[in-house]
């Protein structure tokens, strides 16, 4: 037999296969020099590469993955429910929050007026510039009427 | 419980850790491992009525693993690989058990050149060498014939060979021994 055709049986001899010429194809890659080259090259890589090994798990590790297997999908509507709840009631909030600051900050306005024009306080230059921005017209014109008069 | 179901979970228990080991030779870590076994029974399970029974069930799930393998290799092909090769090399080191130095290169480079197969010489190889698989049963999960699996396993070995041999890493008669 030709190197070329011994090398085809390699592969089976590692493997342990059980070959017709098989005393006839070991004679060869003994007495050959290349063919015994290449052979114990296969037989080196072969062997080496079967030791590559991959993480074990225990029965309770893939008890537990297929127990997930089943509710898997479900955390994801839970979930999406959750998350629509959440965006409510934070509407819900800052909707009922802003209505209270909105009344509190009007109230805040005629307070703010009456103080001036009731108790007849003057407001520093500081002040008036603060409260500025909450007064509608009527009182910035009645300011300006005690001032003046000062 | 149905015994479909009662099936499922048999085939659960006995195939898992074997679907593993497949799936993480091929993709190389954990987590997308355990996608992939998970996304397999998850089909297995839904297709169940429709398996005819015409070849072994493991055939049947050896081939759903590899066609998941084959869409999330596709997948990272297009974003990046060589992180993943890094990412392989790394996590098999904690597996290793008592080795020379010598071996331990050699069995990187090895695995280097493993990574470098195309997806459906490195499925023949991996059936054939870790999962003992006969020809005719490779044969079946990749669709293919039994001279064409023979070939391309000899032709696997022979370049990993070649391959290894033009990088310095075997020599004639394996003199780095």
């Amino acid at each position: 037999m030709e190197c070329k055709e011994i090398e085809k049986f390699f592969i089976e001899i590692i493997e342990g296969k059980n070959i017709s010429d098989y005393k006839e194809i070991k004679n060869h890659i003994e007495k050959c020099r290349k063919c015994k080259n290449n052979f114990e090259e296969i037989e080196k890589i072969l062997k080496l590469a079967k030791k590559i090994e991959v993480p074990q798990f225990s029965e309770s590790f893939w008890q537990s993955q297929k127990e997930k297997l089943f509710v898997e999908k479900r955390p994801y509507r839970i979930h999406f429910k959750l998350i629509l709840s959440y965006i409510a009631s934070l509407v819900v909030i800052i909707s009922i929050s802003f209505f209270f600051f909105s009344k509190k900050l009007n109230k805040s306005k005629e307070n703010s007026s009456l103080l001036v024009f009731e108790e007849n306080i003057l407001p520093s230059e500081e002040q008036i510039l603060k409260l500025i921005d909450y007064m509608n017209e009527e009182d910035i014109t009645c300011i300006l009427n005690v001032l003046m008069k000062e | 419980m149905s015994d479909n179901k009662l099936n499922f979970d048999d085939c659960y228990k006995e195939f898992s850790q074997k679907l593993y080991g497949v799936a993480f030779r091929m993709v190389g870590n954990h987590e997308d491992a355990l996608d992939i076994v998970q996304g397999s029974f998850l089909k297995a399970y839904k297709n169940w009525d429709k398996f005819q029974g015409n070849s072994k069930i493991s055939t049947w799930l050896y081939r759903i693993v590899m066609n998941l393998s084959y869409d999330l290799l596709r997948r990272r092909n297009k974003i990046k690989k060589v992180e993943f090769i890094e990412n392989y090399k790394i996590r098999n080191n904690d597996f290793g058990g008592e080795r020379t130095i010598e071996e331990e290169l050699l069995l990187k480079k090895i695995k280097e050149e493993i990574e470098k197969l195309t997806p459906k010489q490195k499925t023949i190889f991996i059936l054939r060498t870790y999962e003992e698989l006969s020809y005719q049963e490779i044969a079946n999960v990749i669709h293919s014939r039994v001279g064409t699996v023979k070939a391309t396993y000899f032709q696997i070995i022979q370049k990993l060979r070649k391959n290894l041999k033009e990088k310095g890493e075997i020599k004639n008669g394996m003199q780095r021994d």
